[in-house]
């Protein structure tokens, strides 16, 4: 995947819809799902993305977008 | 087998019909004990003892008009009519006496004077029940001369493409009248005329093919003599043995009776014993089969090094040996995530796991995905989130207990037609139906049908509608506090019970959303959650939305809030959209599950494959269909294997689609005709038609079907065999012997299925999953003592409207489905002469918004989205909600899906097929002219060699 576009949609409509809960439990859950539901490509593109400032993510789903990175670097062996 | 007659006693069963009383009776000289309300006739049928009849059948309520099931009651004056004459306690009942046989012979005698002679000893005619009933009374000769008036110079109604109506062989029986009504349940036949004038008119004394008749084939099914009479067996002669196999269209699974003469299908019968469908079609099941020998079916693998070359007839050996090595030549420059596959839901269960066997263990990677991302996915997640599985609570006959049914985004007279019958026959009886849907479908109003509430909401305001509902019952004192207490989870309850009483979810306020009265609203709440028995289904007209998993939690809320969850009558009913999709998705066709719903990453589940596979298997998961295909424009997707789906035509978006296929390395199809994806494929690899394949398929409600084969693979193949041969050639030996070796596989690694093989499913007939050690006869209803999960979740489901509006430049909403006659993309109905009834796409159009416009019914308009633009033939229809238009897509050339967009499911990527902005205007074009929208098959096929 070269467009990261269609992931920052699909992550920001994820966000809208979990975005009623308590912040932290949003971005668990968030997270959550993409680990669940991301292949490893995708979720590369969106680390790159996330380096490369993550401009158009929301701030919920930026947070959430964060906490799987730092999630999946505890779940790697180093 | 040899031709398969099911047992037929005269009248309907009435176990459970009324009170659970019994009556004993004696029927010359047999005692038989049968339920209160039994006639006569069919007590007599199950002492084995047949009474002569012509106007009755099992299927139908008794009518009493031919006077020829006569019998003696000791103690009653005369000799009544067995079919119309309930069992009475200790009744002793004659059936054979002289009297007896001297009326009935004059009666048939009667009958025969004006019946065609040679009905007695022609071949076509040996189904004919007077000619059988003839013998029976010793009838030889006919003493009324041919002299007399009669109807034996009446002309036939050839008009249906199937079926004949001869009114010579008619006797005015009023079968068929009473099966279009008490079975099909469209009143489109009735007898005209009084007297020797009856005759059995079509609407209004119509050719059939004019009339309301839906063909489905129940009055020719019940027609007595030869008088409805399927084409084929005029043409072919009457069958002479059956195969009980499975129809290959909707989810509604019907079992159908196959019968041949020598190696020739001559017609499909639906199978009494039918668990879906109990001796009931639609015109698909019943008539539409004739694409299975379709000259456009391609029977031989083909190559081509480039999408623009020739095809090249090949060996098996050589194109998947070529297929082999370029696959694997793409996984070692690109890694092994760089190619995937799709499993077919128009495939067998056992088709389906070895395809997916194969992405798995032989790919080394889960880049596999079904059509299911496009109709259903939503209802996996939803009610695995709610319930802890991802399938229907009840089976079809649950219906027959419904008290009040809430059908949403549904129109199963057209997409389910056979369920939509057995609905309608409730209906009839007295539930009360709630249509949530944007168009006034048929069952809002049709004969001896009307909706208690007709919710005619806006496109795409689902979830504002089912929260509405659901903040009636929490507001107005209607949850099943007991219910919910006892089998849900207290804290999730008390959350939604504060979240769906917020001022926001009122009817009031989500009046604003829906377009709904917010009355109405509540008066279907309180319709719903005060009934006996609340059941809801739905189709994709609650999936096909970016919020369509939320609505699947909403309903599934509301049917725990108000107790309508794990009985009879009750529960969530997906409408379920392909014959297989139920299956393909228990059997591993997601990226993230494994068979059985277990997540790859569940380290057990993974064991077991891996135990039983010799393979590690990718924890990771793998890419759903519209991720392959961003990838393939991006790069990294370079070859995939396509099983038996139609991307380029059904998937939105096309255009995108289509540069995805494009971009790949290597494409692998494997069809029955080069469909449109076909034009993009590198390797075609010839399928099976159902006819052809040996194995189940699950229907809708979790019930596995046999599908047995009615003749060999035309191709020389089984499909699974194909997808071994291609795994074997990557270095990943995959061998069966026969399709029920897969099964047994299946069982042995799938808990639900652990129960089910072919021998079980031979015993029993079919058999709903789970199945297993707790239920080894399977589970009509789910969630009975608890669900699945254990407690059910309820989940909080606040509105959030789709990113797609209506604008100054796009002011109207197109909304896609399908039409009784046609399937989906159409590769099979459009190869029949379904094609009669719509042999075109056209868009459905209110008629202030076309008068808006300067549109006339038939007039060319150009439908014109964000993403595209196609041109179709305007139908104007009051039936659409002003602002909203609808097409189907069956025809490749109308383009239904250059216009809509990638907008999709949050939780599924399910695309947003029901909500698509648009502009409608005039246009001098023809309809589909544009050149980039025309059938890409007569272009391959122009380019296969002969």
């Amino acid at each position: 995947m070269s467009d990261p576009a269609g992931l920052v949609r699909m992550l920001n409509q994820i966000a809208a819809n979990v975005a009623h809960h308590p912040h932290d439990q949003a971005v668990a859950e968030i997270a959550a799902h993409l680990r669940s539901s991301w292949a490893p490509a995708m979720r590369a593109e969106l680390f790159a993305y996330l380096d490369g400032g993550g401009l158009d993510l929301t701030p919920l789903a930026a947070a959430a977008a964060e906490e799987l990175r730092a999630a999946t670097t505890r779940w790697s062996p180093a | 087998m040899t031709l398969l007659r099911e047992p037929d006693h005269g009248t309907p069963d009435r176990t459970g019909a009324v009170e659970a009383r019994s009556v004993t009776v004696e029927i010359d000289g047999t005692a038989v004990t049968v339920p209160a309300g039994t006639s006569v006739m069919r007590a007599a049928g199950l002492a084995g003892v047949e009474i002569p009849r012509l106007c009755a059948t099992d299927s139908l309520e008794p009518f009493g008009s031919c006077r020829l099931c006569l019998v003696e009651i000791e103690g009653r004056k005369g000799t009544p009519a067995s079919c119309t004459t309930p069992c009475g306690p200790d009744m002793i009942v004659t059936t054979q006496s002289p009297r007896l046989q001297r009326l009935r012979r004059g009666v048939t005698e009667l009958y025969a004077s004006d019946h065609p002679r040679d009905c007695l000893t022609s071949d076509t005619h040996r189904e004919c029940e007077l000619r059988a009933l003839a013998k029976t009374v010793g009838l030889t000769d006919v003493r009324y001369g041919t002299g007399g008036k009669n109807h034996l110079d009446a002309a036939k109604d050839e008009s249906n493409p199937y079926f004949t109506f001869d009114p010579t062989e008619c006797i005015a029986c009023s079968r068929c009248v009473r099966a279009c009504d008490e079975v099909q349940g469209t009143f489109a036949l009735t007898i005209a005329g009084r007297g020797f004038g009856s005759t059995v008119s079509a609407s209004a004394g119509e050719p059939f093919m004019e009339s309301e008749c839906v063909s489905c084939g129940a009055c020719v099914q019940a027609c007595p003599t030869s008088a409805l009479q399927e084409k084929a067996v005029i043409a072919l002669g009457p069958p002479e043995r059956t195969v009980l196999t499975t129809c290959a269209y909707c989810g509604v699974g019907c079992s159908f009776k196959a019968e041949l003469r020598g190696e020739e299908v001559v017609r499909m019968v639906p199978q009494k014993a039918g668990g879906a469908n109990e001796g009931h079609s639609c015109v698909k099941g019943r008539f539409a089969w004739g694409y299975a020998s379709h000259r456009d079916r391609q029977l031989s693998p083909m190559v081509r090094e480039s999408i623009t070359d020739p095809w090249r007839n090949v060996s098996w050996d050589e194109a998947i040996s070529y297929a082999a090595s370029r696959l694997t030549a793409i996984q070692a420059e690109h890694g092994v995530r760089s190619i995937g596959g799709i499993t077919s839901s128009r495939c067998t269960n056992e088709e389906v796991f070895v395809v997916q066997k194969m992405i798995r263990a032989a790919f080394g990677n889960n880049n596999v995905d079904t059509c299911a991302r496009v109709c259903h996915a939503p209802t996996g997640y939803g009610l695995s989130q709610t319930f802890g599985t991802s399938a229907g609570t009840q089976d079809f006959k649950s219906v027959q207990q419904a008290d009040v049914i809430l059908l949403i985004g549904a129109n199963p007279t057209d997409g389910h037609p056979v369920f939509a019958s057995r609905l309608k026959q409730r209906l009839r009886k007295g539930a009360a139906l709630v249509v949530v849907d944007p168009r006034r479908i048929d069952l809002v109003r049709s004969p001896h049908v009307e909706a208690a509430q007709h919710l005619q909401l806006s496109p795409g305001s689902n979830v504002a509608m089912v929260n509405a509902l659901g903040h009636v019952v929490v507001t107005e004192g209607l949850v099943d506090r007991a219910f919910v207490e006892q089998r849900c989870e207290a804290d999730s309850f008390a959350r939604w019970e504060q979240f769906i009483a917020r001022p926001e979810n009122s009817p009031e306020s989500t009046e604003q959303i829906t377009g709904v009265p917010a009355e109405q609203v509540r008066t279907a709440a309180r319709l719903y959650a005060t009934a006996p028995n609340a059941a809801i289904y739905y189709g994709l007209g609650v999936t096909e939305h970016s919020q369509g998993s939320t609505t699947v939690m909403g309903m599934a809320n509301l049917a725990m809030a108000t107790g309508n969850i794990g009985r009879a009558g009750v529960g969530i009913n997906p409408l379920r959209g392909q014959n297989n999709v139920q299956g393909s998705c228990d059997l591993g066709s997601f990226p993230h599950e494994l068979p059985g719903y277990r997540h790859v990453s569940n380290d057990a589940a993974r064991q077991i494959f891996e135990q039983k596979w010799a393979r590690t298997l990718d924890p990771e998961p793998g890419l759903r269909i519209p991720n392959m295909l961003d990838a393939a424009i991006g790069g990294t997707y370079r070859g995939m294997f396509i099983q038996g789906e139609d991307i380029a035509q059904s998937d939105p978006n096309v255009k995108h689609v289509k540069a995805a296929l494009a971009a790949l390395d290597l494409l692998v199809v494997q069809d029955l005709f080069l469909n449109e994806t076909a034009a993009f494929a590198h390797v075609f690899l010839p399928g099976t038609s159902f006819l052809e394949k040996d194995g189940t398929f699950t229907n809708a409600e979790r019930r596995i079907n046999r599908v047995r084969p009615v003749m060999e693979p035309r191709c020389g193949k089984q499909e699974w065999q194909v997808a071994c041969d291609l795994a074997s050639a990557m270095g990943y030996p995959m061998h069966y012997d026969d399709g029920s070796q897969i099964m047994d596989e299946i069982a042995a690694t799938t808990p639900t299925f652990a129960g089910v093989s072919f021998a079980r499913l031979d015993e029993m007939g079919s058999l709903q999953w789970p199945c297993n050690a707790a239920a080894p006869d399977g589970t009509p209803t789910m969630h009975v003592d608890g669900f699945v999960r254990g407690k059910g979740h309820f989940v909080d489901t606040p509105f959030v409207p789709t990113d797609e509006r209506t604008s100054r430049k796009f002011p109207l909403i197109l909304t896609t489905g399908r039409i009784l006659s046609q399937y989906n993309v159409g590769a099979q109905t459009r190869r029949t002469p379904n094609v009669q009834w719509h042999n075109e796409d056209v868009l459905e159009i209110h008629p202030h918004d076309a008068e808006e416009r300067g549109i006339l019914d038939g007039a060319t308009v150009a439908i014109t989205s964000r993403v595209g633009q196609t041109v179709l033939r305007a139908r104007i229809a009051d039936r659409m909600p002003q602002g909203v238009v609808y097409t189907t897509f069956h025809y490749p050339g109308s383009g239904a899906n250059i216009v809509t967009t990638d907008n999709s499911d949050w939780a599924t990527n399910c695309p947003e097929y029901k909500v698509t902005a648009v502009q409608v205007m005039p246009t001098s074009q023809a309809p589909a002219s544009d050149q980039s929208l025309q059938e890409s098959a007569p272009v391959q096929l122009g380019l296969v060699q002969t």
